[in-house]
Formats: C-alpha cells, structure tokens, sequence
C-alpha cells in the first residue's frame, strides 16, 4: 500500500514538473533555410564575395591625358559611389575594393586603332582592342604588370577611356571619360559607371539598342540616366545573384 | 521537541506502517490538489498572458497598417487628377508645370513627379532638391514599362519598392482624365518610403519587441531590432513570410508562432498580417525574454508559494498522523503489557473523539480483566491450598506402601508403585508451584530479609542436588572467591529456593557428563550470581518468553516440567529487589544471573 501511494505521488510529482516545465519553457519553431550565397548574375560557380576593381585611366597614343590629380579623383569618386551602391544593393555581403594605376596608360595606338571605323552601340570595338592590350601588358613580362589580380577575389578590370564609348563584356569595364565630365551627364555619370560595372558581373541591357527604349526602371535600364542616389537593381535580378 | 521526533521518525523511517501510510495518504490528499491547482492556474495564466501578447501585437501591426493605408490615401490621393475640359488632349504645359510642382510641395515624400503622355513619352519632369536643369531635359521613352502601361488602362500603379541609397522608394503612377472619363495622360512620382520605414523601425512592443515591414515579394522595406536585417533582404524562403505570402494571418497564438526571430537572435512571439492595397507584410517580433518578463515573475511566485504548501504538507503531514497513530500506538503496547499479565496499566488518550473513547473503554476492559485475574488467582490459592493435604497425604501413604510398612509388596507392585509415585511427585510439585504463584499474585508471599551468606546457600542447594547431579554424571563446579564475608540482602529460605530452582533447571536441561559451572560476580551494591551449563541451551524465542506462567520451550520435549519455576524465581528474586537475566543460545547452554543487593 505504501508501495503503491509512494509511485503514485512520485508520479503525480514528475506529471506535475513535466507541466510546469512545458508551461513554463515554450517551444520554439525552429526553421531549416538556405543561407545567401552571393555570386555572378545565373552563375552560381563564381562567388562575388570579393571583388576587385583594376582601375585604369587610358589614352590613345595621339590622345592627350588630363591632369593626373583630376583623372584619379574622378576615379576615386566614382569608384566610393559604386561601393556605397552596391553595397546597399548586395546588402553588404558583396564587398568591392579597388585599386587605381597611379599614372595614365598611354596606348601603343591611335585612336582610331581601338575605335575603329563603328562607334555606335558603346563602341565595343574599343573595348575589346584595349582590353587585349591591357591583358598583354599586364602580363607578366609587361610595363603594366605591376596591376596583379587579387588572389580570392573576382576581379575586374575598369577603363577610363580617353576617347568615346561606354561598354562591358567578360571582366572588363570601359567608359569614355567624357561621360564622367560633361555637364549633361552631371548627375548620371555614377549610374553610367555603376551600369557598366554591372555588366562585367553578367547584368545584360534592359533597353532596346536601336529605339534605346528601356524596358526595365533599374540601373540596366531606364535607372542609368537617373542620379544613382535613386537608382536600384531590379529585385528579380538581386535573386539571380543568390540574394 | 516532540515534533522533531515525529518528524525523525516520519524521515528515517522508523514509523509505524499505519503513520507512514496516513502519512502519505496526507501528501497524497494534499498535494494532488495543490499540484493540480497550480499547474492549471499556470496554464490559464499562460493562455491568458498568450492572448495578452497576441492582442497587444496585432494592434500594434493594425496601427501600422492603418498608418501605411494613410500614407498611399496621402501620395496616391495627390495624384488622382482630372481635368475640366472634356477634349482629349494634353494639359497645357504651364498648367502641367504649376501641378507638377505644387504635387512636389504638397508631399515630402515625392522626390520626382512626371507627366507622360499617351504614346509613353515623358513630356515633363521635375525633381525635388535639383537645381540643374540637366536631368530635366533627360525626357524618355517608357512606353516598356509598367509606370506607363498599367495606368494606360486606367488602374493605379503601385511598384515594387527598391532600395535606393536615398532610401526605400516606390513608383506610383496614376491616369489623368478628362471630364468625360477618357485618360488624357499619365502621371508617375517616385516616392520615398523613408517616413513609413522610420515609424516601423521606431515602432518598439514592449521594452524591446519590433516590427518588421516587407513588399509583396517577401523583401525587408524596414525592421526594428538589432539591425540584423537589412532593406531589400529576401526573406520569401523563411516559413512566416511563405505563409503571409499564402494569405494566412499569423495571430502569435499557434505553437508555430513562437520561434526563432528574423529581426533579432533569439526566441520571440511574433504575429503578422498583410497590409491592403500594397499587399505588403507587417510582422510583430516579440522576443520571449521581454513578452514573458512579467508572466516569469508571476509563475516564480506561483511556484514559490506551491513549493512552500508541498513543504508545508510534507512537515505537517507527520504531525498529523502522529495524532492518530499516536493513541493507537500506545493501546498496542499497553495491550501487550495486558497481555503479560499486568493488569495495573492504562491508557491515557485525550482526544476528545471516538479514540479517547477506545482507550476508555479498554480502561474499563483492563479493570475488568484485573477483577476476574485476582478472583481465579484466589480461586487457584484456595484449591490448592486444600488440595495440598489430601495429595501430600497421598505421597505419604504411597511411600510407607512401597517401603512395605503396610505388610510384603511384590516386584509387579513395585513396577506399578513407580509411575504412581512420580504422578505424586509431580502433582505435588506442581500444587506446591501454584500454591506459590497464587501467593505471589495473591500478594502473601513473605518475604524475610536478612543478611544472607550465599556460600552456604549455593553449598546446602548443591549437596541437595547432588544425588539428582550424579544420576546425569554432571559436575557441579562453584567457584566461591570474591564473596567471602560478604552477606546479601535476602530471605534466606528464599534465595536457596532460588538458587535450587536454576540448578536443578541447569540439571534437568543439561548434558550426560556436562557440567554447571557457579560464580560470583561483585560490585559495590550488587552481587550476581551466575549459574552456567553446557546444556540444550535456547532460541531468542524461547528467550523473550523465559519468565512467562506455564511458557516451555517446545524443544524440552518428554523432560517434566509445570513451566512455574522460572517465573516463581523471577517473582522471588524481584521480591528480594534483585534481577534475574538469562544468555543462552541454542545448542551452546545458558548461563542464569541472580543479582541481589549487598546486606
């Protein structure tokens, strides 16, 4: 009988603690998800944790370069900007360092060698010229070797051109200095920079090449010709960079 | 100090079974309701406090959204245009200007406002905080793009919101009428959500509960908290935000309602809804160890105060059934005191109840008992007395027979005299027995006392035995140093009687060729002696019944005995103020201590 009231009052105690403790220690849903994994526009092999910009300033061999002081601070300015864009953008898991080649490349041709007879659409022609030029001498036994690729780091390599044009395509940027400088870009010059900057990370054009109608209000679009302090990337492509 | 040991006995375990069941049947009484009680007052307090917090946070979510409803009323409100005139044709671009401008001024929020006419061209444009005229001039082509396409149709256009490094923004867009109805044009704005997402991130439930605002995809506008999250953080893959996006209302009272916080790193109760028109997502955070801060207190207290009544329970629950085992207890023992014969004991039970009234009535019972034990011990005295004559008559006549006074007895008659003469023997013993059990009882045992040399004792009762010894061949062996000159209190016939008594016992129960071993043992008052035998020797059993009327060992088995002698002994010795104390164990022998005071 004692037996028996003792492993009943035992029980009924244990019941009573168990209760209390569900009572008093609640349970927490706890969920499973993915982490982010931030990476090149539908390419999730390239991881764009890092990225570093090559900043060059160069000038056709018949081409005049503007003052040293006035070219790299036009750099280092667009340059913040872009980070403090893309930083908000990426919410601050893409980081974006830079280094600028402290004098102007002269290249080893006119102009008309890197622009070609066709200009239009950006002048890709330019891009493609100088960017063979400026890998070859950025190799190792070249006069630009200096500029060595960070190790860990997607790296880009971002042209001021001292002639006409504005493209992107592979890793590499290019961009007229003109853009940057003429009163009528005044406010829209850091969307120009951020804009081809964003293609070196697989953003296409949102706008129609021959009619130049945008398709799309964000930086690859009709965003590129607004201030970049009310410019974003079109949430739908943030997901394609794993965001 | 009575407690204390009720208390020591209920925790060591020394209590009668019955206070150690009345003990747990307290508990068990008490306790089951006191647990029951505050685990189920715990229970509604926690349903109650959960109702509490889910009240507090869906009213908090209401006046967000009432406040977000008010913010669209305010901006997409200004741009609900429609003109007078009743042509379908642009609006003048002066009047277009002056409306534009006055829209910037009527609302912060509006950081650009442009008109675009009905082939999708921007026809106007003007932007807040721009001196430039440079942007102004950028006109586009947007026919692509829903600002123009979707109000083209005559609904409002609300966009998704974006991050922009001026803040959360939105494009709305509205058609512009004619006074017949007909869209003469579009006007579009981008406006700032700064103001919205301030209020949210301002917003604080309790000391530290947050809110957490999110478009139609699933995206951060603008969170409370510690900051983890950030705007434009995609959080359309998290279980919440999958179940808001399927149109479910989170009221923070479901088990999946309590879990760990997007906005801060811990445990939280959080409820969400969806917010209308925008089809944006509001969700209340409340982290546990704010939202429970209050209930923690309460429940530490209720526990507190059941911990206290267990431990209440537990202390008195002894005391309790002490108070009725109590009374019990003591009717057992003195039932067994009745038992042995003493009919001078009582019980005193003042209870007031049915119990007081037991131990009364077993009182009157014990009275009773003692009446009718004095009546047959003078009943016993009395036949005795006058069997005594007839039968030591008997014993006379059959021994002057055997001895052939009454002429020649053949051997057969002899054979036959011999069973007759030791009945007589035996008989005679045992009236002799009774008679002195009925005299002690009866209270007329006479006692005389005198200084009494117990050598002369133990060698007159050793030469009386001496026959009876030597029939068994066993050796009596005394040992008389330590008591010469020295004299005990006693009455002498009836210290022989005693000593008698123990070693004809010692001879009865003894060995073939054992012995009886006979020492002294002296102090300042007493002097024992110690009567020793190598004989059958006795159980612990046998043992606690020794002194007990007519009590014989099962094992003596066909040895003659009336089972009066040891309790006449003790009866004797205590008479005599001495003490009698027995050591034997079975199989080994017995030794018998007398102790007498020294006269």
């Amino acid at each position: 009988m004692t037996k028996y009231l003792a492993i009943i009052f035992i029980a009924l105690l244990s019941a009573a603690l168990w209760i209390n403790y569900k009572t008093s220690v609640p349970w927490v849903y706890t969920e499973i998800y993915a982490p982010q994994s931030v990476h090149a526009y539908n390419n999730p092999e390239q991881l764009l944790n890092n990225i570093h910009v090559r900043f060059v300033y160069f000038v056709p061999k018949n081409k005049t370069p503007v003052d040293g002081g006035t070219w790299r601070e036009l750099a280092d300015s667009e340059l913040r900007k872009l980070i403090a864009f893309h930083e908000l953008q990426f919410h601050e898991l893409s980081n974006i360092t830079y280094e600028i080649y402290p004098s102007a490349v002269i290249g080893l041709e006119d102009n008309i060698y890197y622009d070609t007879a066709f200009t239009n659409d950006g002048n890709p022609e330019a891009l493609k010229n100088i960017s063979n030029e400026i890998a070859m001498r950025m190799s190792t036994d070249g006069d630009l070797s200096l500029i060595k690729p960070k190790e860990g780091a997607y790296n880009v390599t971002y042209i001021l051109y001292e002639g006409v044009g504005a493209s992107a395509g592979g890793n590499v940027a290019l961009i007229s200095r003109k853009f940057l400088t003429m009163p009528e870009y005044e406010l829209v010059s850091s969307s120009l920079f951020a804009h081809e900057f964003y293609h070196t990370l697989g953003l296409a054009d949102d706008y129609q090449k021959q009619t130049d109608i945008s398709t799309s209000e964000d930086i690859m679009g009709l965003g590129r010709f607004r201030d970049i302090n009310r410019v974003f990337i079109d949430p739908l492509k943030l997901k394609q960079f794993g965001l | 100090m009575h407690i204390l040991k009720s208390l020591g006995k209920y925790l060591f375990g020394y209590g009668s079974r019955l206070r150690n069941k009345l003990t747990l049947l307290f508990i068990l009484v008490a306790v089951v309701p006191i647990l029951f009680l505050s685990t189920f007052s715990l229970y509604l307090i926690n349903v109650s406090h959960k109702y509490d917090i889910s009240a507090l946070e869906l009213q908090t979510l209401g006046q967000e959204r009432e406040e977000i409803g008010k913010f669209f009323s305010d901006t997409l409100g200004i741009l609900e245009l429609q003109v007078v005139y009743d042509k379908k044709a642009e609006i003048e671009k002066t009047q277009a200007a002056f409306l534009l401008d006055n829209i910037l001024k009527a609302n912060p929020s509006f950081l650009e406002v442009s008109f675009i006419n009905l082939n999708g061209r921007e026809i106007l444009k003007l932007e807040k905080n721009t001196t430039s005229t440079a942007t102004s001039t950028l006109l586009f082509d947007v026919s692509k793009l829903p600002r123009y396409t979707v109000p083209l149709g005559g609904q409002e256009y609300i966009s998704e919101t974006y991050e922009t490094l001026s803040g959360p923004m939105v494009t709305l867009a509205s058609p512009v009428y004619n006074s017949k109805g007909e869209v003469i044009e579009i006007i579009s704005a981008d406006v700032l959500l700064t103001k919205v997402a301030l209020s949210i991130k301002n917003t604080l439930i309790g000391s530290t509960g947050s809110t957490i605002l999110l478009d139609q995809s699933g995206r951060v506008i603008s969170s409370g908290g510690q900051n983890i999250l950030k705007p434009g953080d995609d959080l359309s893959n998290r279980q919440r935000i999958k179940e808001l996006l399927a149109g479910r209302e989170l009221n923070a009272l479901s088990l999946d309602d309590t879990y760990m916080g997007y906005s801060v790193k811990e445990a939280v109760v959080g409820a969400g809804v969806r917010v209308p028109k925008v089809n944006w997502m509001l969700l209340a955070e409340w982290p546990l160890s704010d939202a429970n801060a209050t209930l923690n207190d309460v429940r530490y207290q209720a526990f507190l105060f059941t911990f206290l009544c267990i431990l209440a329970v537990l202390l008195m629950a002894p005391i309790f059934s002490h108070q009725i085992t109590a009374p019990v207890e003591e009717l057992e023992m003195t039932t067994k005191e009745v038992e042995k014969g003493n009919f001078g004991v009582g019980v005193k039970i003042r209870t007031d109840d049915e119990l007081e009234g037991l131990g009364n009535a077993f009182n009157h019972m014990v009275g009773g008992l003692k009446k009718l034990e004095e009546l047959r011990n003078e009943l016993i005295y009395i036949v005795t007395h006058e069997l005594r004559s007839p039968v030591t008559a008997i014993r006379g006549y059959l021994s002057l027979i055997t001895e052939g006074m009454g002429g020649e007895v053949s051997k057969e008659m002899k054979d036959l005299m011999v069973p007759l003469s030791e009945s007589s023997d035996h008989l005679v013993q045992l009236i002799n027995d009774l008679l002195e059990v009925a005299r002690s009882e009866a209270g007329r045992l006479e006692i005389r006392m005198e200084a009494v040399s117990l050598p002369e004792v133990i060698h007159g009762s050793a030469e009386e035995l001496h026959s009876l010894a030597s029939q068994k061949r066993i050796t009596v062996q005394y040992d008389e140093r330590g008591v010469e000159g020295i004299k005990v209190a006693a009455d002498p016939m009836r210290v022989k009687q005693v000593i008698v008594n123990l070693i004809s016992n010692a001879i009865k129960y003894g060995k073939v060729k054992g012995f009886i071993r006979i020492r002294h043992e002296v102090t300042a008052d007493m002097v024992t002696t110690y009567i020793t035998d190598d004989g059958l020797g006795m159980s612990a059993e046998d043992q606690k019944h020794l002194f007990e009327k007519f009590y014989r060992s099962s094992k003596v088995g066909k040895i003659i005995g009336t089972g009066l002698g040891l309790f006449i002994t003790k009866e004797l010795v205590e008479k005599m103020g001495g003490t009698i104390t027995c050591v034997s164990k079975e199989g080994e022998g017995t030794t018998f201590g007398v102790g007498l005071r020294r006269g």
